[in-house]
């Protein structure tokens, strides 16, 4: 009885796992970082699965990782929630929208998709992502609460992106700066920042 | 035809393995392979390209299926989209998996440290970039004023109501464009 108690709820964080990402998918325009504010709503919000700090976690790690971010977020989140399983469903939640869309534009408008309607309707979707976007920063620096040496990295990743650095590269120097400022390695008092 | 399914199976196996960084960083390895492989010509694809960012869903998937379905029919869309997304997740699984034993390492809490305020940097210039290609023209001789309003409403509007839906404010965005019209 008991056994047939967790067995249900487990498939019922899958079958969370799965609507939730199928959802997002459906309204995630221009890339892996537009589907942000959709991830804080669901996820955050809605089913208070993480929290802005693992979010931003999780960005990063998706950044380190082969693939999309949107399939890496995934993959990670279900794992966390869910397992294994858990993880192939999200990926699977978020791939299917592009499947779908995708097959039935191609078998009907093929390329010629690109109608004034759509485009006037994609303009006003990318002025809202920058909005979401904005807001979005906004609530990690807020979450974050950090120091000056904070905002210096943000500064740095910032102008370092501007000038042409790879996102990697960008990733791998601000783990580095992490050891090196708050990883006490040349010292051995116990801080707690 | 079973070779070509074979051959979707492994280039875009391939290009999910070898790719850092998110989707936009796939078009270089999208078009060296396609034209390798006589799928499609560059100019083609960037018109694959603009739809997949105009539609649903992550543009490397969209792309992805696109192709796919041009080589090979449905069972071809179905086997590049997976084939792309396979090595994420089979590689995030281990990923994560390592995260969460050492989520409260000493070492990895110094590290996301740094990686947190470099990701929000990330983002932040993310979406500088869009807000450039929607704004302006490549000058700054043009600016579309539609764009600014539709944005300088939802920026509003998020900030007003705490708890906005953002797929409620994407289809509003989309109504006013438009409403708007060009």
């Amino acid at each position: 009885m008991k056994q047939s108690l967790t067995d249900k709820q487990t498939s019922n964080i899958h079958l969370q796992l799965f609507i939730s990402f199928i959802k997002m998918g459906f309204f995630m325009f221009g890339g892996g970082y537009a589907m942000i504010p959709l991830l804080e709503k669901e996820l955050i919000e809605r089913r208070k699965w993480i929290d802005n700090d693992d979010l931003v976690e999780i960005i990063s790690f998706s950044q380190m990782t082969p693939g999309t971010i949107a399939i890496n977020a995934a993959t990670h989140i279900g794992n966390t929630k869910g397992k294994v399983l858990g993880g192939i469903v999200a990926s699977l939640g978020v791939i299917f929208p592009s499947l779908l869309v995708i097959t039935i534009i191609f078998y009907t408008a093929g390329d010629h998709f690109d109608t004034p309607y759509i485009q006037n309707a994609f303009i006003g979707i990318r002025a809202c992502l920058v909005a979401m976007i904005c807001k979005s920063v906004y609530l990690m620096i807020r979450s974050a609460n950090g120091k000056a040496i904070f905002y210096a990295i943000l500064l740095l990743s910032v102008t370092g992106l501007m000038f042409g650095l790879n996102p990697i590269m960008i990733i791998i120097i601000g783990g580095a700066l992490g050891i090196l400022i708050w990883g006490n390695l040349f010292n051995n008092h116990k801080k707690s920042s | 035809m079973l070779s070509n399914l074979w051959k979707l199976f492994l280039v875009f196996f391939k290009i999910g393995l070898f790719s850092f960084g998110g989707g936009l960083a796939m078009v270089p390895l999208f078009i060296t392979e396609f034209e390798k492989h006589g799928w499609m010509t560059r100019h083609e694809f960037f018109n694959v390209l603009s739809l997949a960012q105009m539609t649903p869903g992550a543009i490397a998937m969209n792309s992805s299926t696109y192709v796919g379905n041009h080589v090979a029919g449905v069972i071809g869309g179905i086997i590049a989209t997976f084939s792309l997304a396979a090595p994420s997740v089979i590689i995030m699984l281990f990923m994560s998996r390592f995260l969460i034993k050492v989520k409260h390492h000493p070492a990895k809490i110094a590290i996301f440290k740094g990686l947190n305020p470099a990701t929000i940097g990330l983002i932040a210039y993310a979406g500088i970039q869009i807000a450039h290609t929607t704004f302006f023209k490549n000058d700054y001789s043009v600016i579309h004023w539609k764009a600014l309003v539709i944005f300088a409403a939802i920026f509003i509007l998020q900030f007003m109501i705490k708890k906005v839906n953002p797929i409620f404010m994407i289809i509003l965005a989309a109504g006013a464009g438009i409403l708007l019209g060009s």
